[in-house]
């Protein structure tokens, strides 16, 4: 029993967005529609760009890369009438099936980190391009919902490597999803959290290290990390509370 | 009354031999295959091992279908006499081209399957699934379902074709599903799809 | 038994039974299931066996090592090549999306001509030839033909230069430098021996950076972030820029200057870094002309640059303290690739600093660099004179041909029309895409894009070691596309054919013995190679030859070139007119190696500028919110941002991250909307130079 999750180095991240690009790459996600806005297009790997609120010049931008988080308690999955939302037993990651999505968004309701899309548009390329779409991951369709698997692609190529030689046990060096293979700064870590040897475990541990929203109990598989006290605070705010603390200001 | 039950049983019998023989003729389309291949000849006369063409590689993928430099190999100019031997020469050898072979076998985008993980974690032989293709002596014509665009089954079986209507090595999923609790394999829905 | 009513009924009831039993309705359900999964319009998905191959990236001079994952021949994947010896496994957003850019939908993929309405029209490369050539023989007396080389460096380049030296009046242009241009300025300051020189920056200690964007696309992006997350003793940054870029906001300190205050930066800098000693006296002592230096920084003490640049004074102290003491440091000018670099005397006095740090010919600093060998016999050729397009003459040029390649910084359109001659100046432009400078081109004659044909990738120029290797051909080219190499040939009548001049290239380094080849995995350093044709081969199967670092050998003669510094930078503290009333924001065009509007991006990159807030698109201005709230512009209005050179819409977005009083706006990427460039409105300044312009905002209704 694997728990694949990751550790994100947010001070390392200068939003360069080349996970962005490798995610939609290695996904076969489509470029987006004339129409397609940040509201609507999809992204399953997001690098969003964060402001410490001071006025100038001690205003700071940081970029929080999000992604689903694969939460062990899984909100998408409660609410999917189609059990469309599989929570994998063998590596803790969540699956979203096309096939079965129904396209009611209730998950994207559900899910508190905006991390899954829903297909506003038929995927559609550039004529010629189609033959560049990776062969391990097949295009989603208009009306359904997508959202990260971790390469899952990458993670069958592995465990079929393994199996090649006869083992059940994927190694650890064969299994990398695209945002972290192309990150230029080496800002995202991952890896199995369930095995404590593993790098990505003990920097779970980092003091610094935390979840976003941790508060509502979602127990997420991806850590962030940073040294900035503001980032680390916002990350456990919404709306609702920043506003409260507004007016009791 | 009697001519009543008869027209009863004629309406079902006409039906029942429309929709079981008739409809599948009608339904499936059939494709020729570029060439006559020959697995019989090949393990034979030319005395080839089944790895010898499709193995599992180091990747853990499956080299399937071996491409044309692996037919280049031996016929590079016609080792025999047949017709289609000469056309493979001239028509892919030569000019390099891949063979478009209809694959019998081959899944829809969105189903991923590993023949390493069957072979040698589940320990099956080739012939669960495909049947006696490996010791055919011609091609079948490839027939598919133009609806669904689904290959009508993944070898030699007769899936909807009476007597070996229980060989269901077919291309739905509850075939996949059935061989999979049948041995007590959990999947999730990402280890077969993708 | 008659065939009535009743009858026909039970048999029509009798076969509805009875196809219940038979597989035709339940297969037809499930076959529309099936259906309902593969809609035949979705693209299929290529099989095929699965194979590696080695590439360069030539999207921009950092020459990265590109792993191509293949299905068939055909790359589905690009990855960074861990080892390498320049990038060591990076890749930036650009590099990774690049397999796609053939697809692009502004590639051009056979010759064009700019038709009677202004479009392009398809037109035969004969004809088009024929009219170039007629062009070029009927040009008046006193105007010139050029060619702009946005990526110099190359054989191809070197070509250029021969085929225009053919030409009694032709000149080879290169685009403004803005990365190289501390290093030129630095070479004219001493009397370092002939020969380029480079950033040694994966051994700084510390940088002080200029609006050079550091961490965003600069030099070679490895050897920052090597320099950058180096365990134990990591790189300080410290960033002079006004806009906070990523490099700003990451930096250890950012001094964030009025615009067009940088060099009184720089100025105050160096007059903390003589006046509390932190550098050793001789830096400065050695120099011809330091009592002129030390009387001009007299002038930019911090308390007086604090209310010029808006910077606190401690802050410029804590600067200057931070490079001291963490020597080999570094001082970076150039400006970002959108708003280039700054005037001539400004970035004298950057460059400067590097003389009073003591980084010009220190490992961690500046270091000479020894180009590559090249054939003997190319010292033969008869080779135009090269300048900056930015020193060309107004209205003389009659022919202009843009190079096959665009650099990816942006070029503004207004720069190379002012050089035309006025109404009959003809632009044929060899690039792939319609983009950039191409979209105003009177014929395009579109060279292979990227993977499609085997390019050379040369040294990096702020390298500090010389380096040669290959971008593979992975891709056919399409029928209609021209390969520069048969242009220049078309239209000069000798045969010129670019693959044996790139054998001859790899011959001569094999003959010289210089360096090592590192091959395609990364791993393996080859030294040994028989002939050049084995050295050829190792690079086209992704191998990178790189040279050993050449022996410094310390400059004897040393000058700050006071008079060209004070010349502008004085005018800084002593303006000589007031700012603009009508224009009172300053507008700033921003941008990053690529995307700068000149040329195309891979059409994923969409997630990054339109699908996501990331980074904004040519559509875009950031104004800060209290500078919108003057002009009574809320977030998300079409807002008409106005300079004395013309007007253009935009989109406005408020960000607290924004100096207030200024506008910033990418120069691109352009996306599928917009086809114009915020550079069409920045006012020109006499240096060529382009990164500030007087600016208002207005609502528009």
């Amino acid at each position: 029993m694997s728990r694949y999750g990751m550790v994100i180095d947010l001070d390392k991240c200068n939003g360069c967005g080349a996970c962005m690009v490798a995610c939609a790459v290695e996904n076969n996600v489509p470029p987006a529609n004339a129409d397609a806005t940040e509201r609507t297009g999809i992204t399953w790997m997001r690098v969003f760009r964060v402001n410490n609120g001071a006025p100038y010049p001690a205003n700071r931008v940081r970029f929080i890369p999000m992604m689903c988080q694969h939460c062990a308690d899984t909100p998408c999955a409660h609410v999917c009438p189609q059990n469309a939302v599989d929570v994998d037993q063998e590596t803790g990651i969540i699956d979203q099936m096309p096939q079965r999505c129904l396209g009611c968004r209730y998950c994207m309701a559900a899910c508190p980190y905006h991390a899954r899309f829903f297909n506003w548009w038929d995927p559609a390329w550039p004529a010629g391009m189609e033959k560049a779409l990776n062969p391990s991951v097949a295009p989603r369709m208009r009306g359904v919902v997508e959202k990260c698997n971790f390469c899952h692609a990458r993670y069958q190529a592995a465990r079929a490597k393994a199996a090649g030689a006869g083992s059940r046990t994927v190694n650890p060096a064969d299994y990398t999803p695209a945002c972290v293979e192309s990150c230029p700064t080496k800002a995202i870590q991952f890896g199995d959290l369930a095995d404590p040897a593993s790098e990505v475990a003990k920097a779970s541990h980092d003091s610094n290290a935390f979840r976003l929203l941790e508060r509502l109990g979602t127990e997420s598989k991806v850590y962030y990390r940073t040294e900035q006290p503001w980032i680390r605070q916002m990350s456990d705010q919404n709306l609702v509370q920043i506003r409260k603390e507004a007016r009791h200001a | 009354m009697i001519a009543g039950k008869l027209s009863f049983i004629a309406g079902l019998a006409v039906s029942m031999a429309l929709g079981w023989y008739a409809f599948p003729h009608v339904l499936y389309q059939r494709v020729d295959q570029p060439l006559r291949f020959s697995h019989k000849v090949h393990q034979t006369t030319a005395g080839m091992a089944c790895d010898d063409c499709h193995s599992i590689l180091a990747s853990g993928r499956f080299s399937a279908i071996p491409g044309i430099s692996k037919c280049a190999e031996c016929h590079a100019a016609p080792v025999g006499e047949t017709k289609d031997e000469k056309l493979l020469v001239a028509n892919y050898v030569t000019p390099n081209r891949e063979i478009p072979w209809k694959v019998y076998s081959r899944q829809p985008d969105n189903v991923y399957f590993s023949h390493a993980n069957h072979i040698k974690l589940g320990k099956l032989a080739c012939e669960r699934c495909h049947n006696d293709h490996g010791k055919t002596d011609t091609l079948r014509p490839y027939e598919f379902d133009p609806i669904s665009g689904y290959s009508r089954d993944l070898g030699e079986s007769k899936f909807l074709r009476g007597a070996a209507f229980k060989t269901r090595t077919s291309m739905k999923m509850d075939d996949c599903s059935a061989c999979h609790h049948e041995r007590n394999v959990h999947t999730g829905c990402l280890d077969c799809h993708k | 038994m008659n065939a009535g009513r009743r009858n026909l009924l039970r048999f029509v009831g009798g076969a509805a039974a009875g196809v219940m039993i038979t597989p035709a309705p339940w297969k037809l359900i499930n076959d529309s299931a099936l259906w309902s999964q593969n809609w035949s319009w979705i693209p299929k998905l290529p099989s095929g066996p699965r194979t590696v191959k080695y590439t360069t990236c030539t999207l921009c001079p950092a020459g990265c090592g590109v792993e191509a994952r293949c299905v068939g021949e055909q790359p589905y994947g690009l990855v960074g090549v861990t080892g390498h010896p320049l990038s060591n496994g990076t890749l930036c957003p650009l590099g990774v999306g690049a397999h796609h850019l053939p697809y692009h939908p502004r590639r051009a993929s056979f010759p064009l001509k700019r038709g009677p309405v202004g479009k392009h029209v398809p037109v035969s490369f004969d004809t088009a030839i024929a009219e170039i050539s007629h062009a070029i023989e009927g040009r008046g007396r006193g105007t010139t033909l050029a060619v702009l080389d946005e990526r110099p460096g190359r054989t191809l380049s070197l070509v250029y230069r021969r085929f225009l030296g053919g030409f009694s009046d032709a000149v080879y242009l290169t685009p403004p430098a803005h990365e190289t241009v501390t290093l030129s300025m630095l070479s004219r300051m001493t009397d370092s021996p002939a020969g380029s020189l480079g950033f040694d920056i994966a051994s700084s200690r510390a940088a002080i950076s200029f609006g050079a964007p550091l961490l965003d696309g600069w030099g070679i992006p490895a050897q920052v972030n090597a320099a950058r997350y180096r365990a134990g003793s990591p790189m300080k940054i410290v960033q002079v820029e006004t806009k906070q870029s990523r490099t700003a906001s990451l930096a250890d300190l950012w001094l964030a200057p009025k615009p067009g205050t940088e060099a009184a930066v720089a100025m105050a800098i160096a007059n903390v870094l003589v006046n509390q000693n932190l550098v050793p006296a001789a830096n400065l002592d050695r120099a011809a002309g330091a009592a002129e230096y030390r009387e001009l920084i007299g002038q930019f003490p911090p308390e007086a640059v604090a209310a010029i640049t808006g910077i606190p004074p401690e802050t410029i102290v804590a600067a200057a303290q931070m490079l001291a003491v963490n020597l080999p440091a570094v001082a970076i000018g150039g400006g970002d690739a959108g708003g280039g670099a700054a005037t001539a005397s400004e970035e004298t006095a950057i460059a400067g600093l590097n003389l009073l740090l003591g980084a010009f010919h220190t490992p961690g600093g500046i270091m000479p660099r020894q180009e590559p060998p090249v054939p003997k016999e190319w010292n033969e050729w008869k080779l135009a004179p090269h300048s900056s397009i930015a020193d060309v003459p107004d209205h003389s040029i009659a022919v202009l041909i843009l190079g096959d390649s665009p650099s990816g910084d942006a070029l503004p359109w207004t720069l190379i029309a002012k050089k035309l001659v006025p109404g009959k100046g003809l632009v044929v432009s060899l690039a792939p895409f319609v983009e950039g400078p191409s979209r105003h081109a009177d014929y395009i004659l579109p060279a292979a894009a990227f993977l499609e044909t085997l390019e050379e990738v040369p040294t990096p120029p702020t390298a500090t070691t010389a380096s040669l290797s290959i971008a593979a051909a992975l891709l056919p080219v399409p029928k209609g596309v021209v390969e520069p190499a048969l242009v220049l040939s078309r239209l000069s009548g000798t045969e010129i054919a670019l693959g044996p001049l790139l054998e001859q290239r790899a011959a001569a380094i094999q003959e010289s013995k210089r360096g090592i080849v590192t091959d395609a995995a990364g791993s393996k350093p080859v030294t040994d190679f028989k002939t050049g044709d084995e050295l050829w081969k190792a690079l086209v199967a992704g191998g990178t030859w790189t040279a050993e670092l050449v022996a410094s050998k310390p400059p004897v003669h040393v000058d700050f070139q006071v008079a060209a510094i004070s010349q502008r930078v004085l005018v800084v503290i002593h303006p000589a007119s007031p700012a603009d009333a009508a224009f009172p924001l300053a507008l700033t065009p921003y941008a990053w190696r690529g995307a700068s509007g000149s040329s195309v991006l891979p059409p994923l990159f969409t997630k990054v500028y339109q699908e996501s807030l990331l980074r904004g698109s040519a559509i875009h201005c950031r104004v800060h919110p209290s500078t919108a709230a003057e002009a009574h512009v809320r977030d998300g209005d079409k807002v008409l941002v106005e300079t004395r050179c013309g007007s253009c819409e935009q989109r406005a977005w408020l960000d607290a991250s924004v100096m207030p009083g200024v506008i910033e706006v990418p120069a691109g990427p352009q996306g599928s909307k917009g086809d114009y460039s915020v550079l069409d409105v920045c006012a020109l300044d006499d240096g060529g130079t382009w990164r500030s312009s007087g600016a208002r905002i207005r609502r528009m209704s």
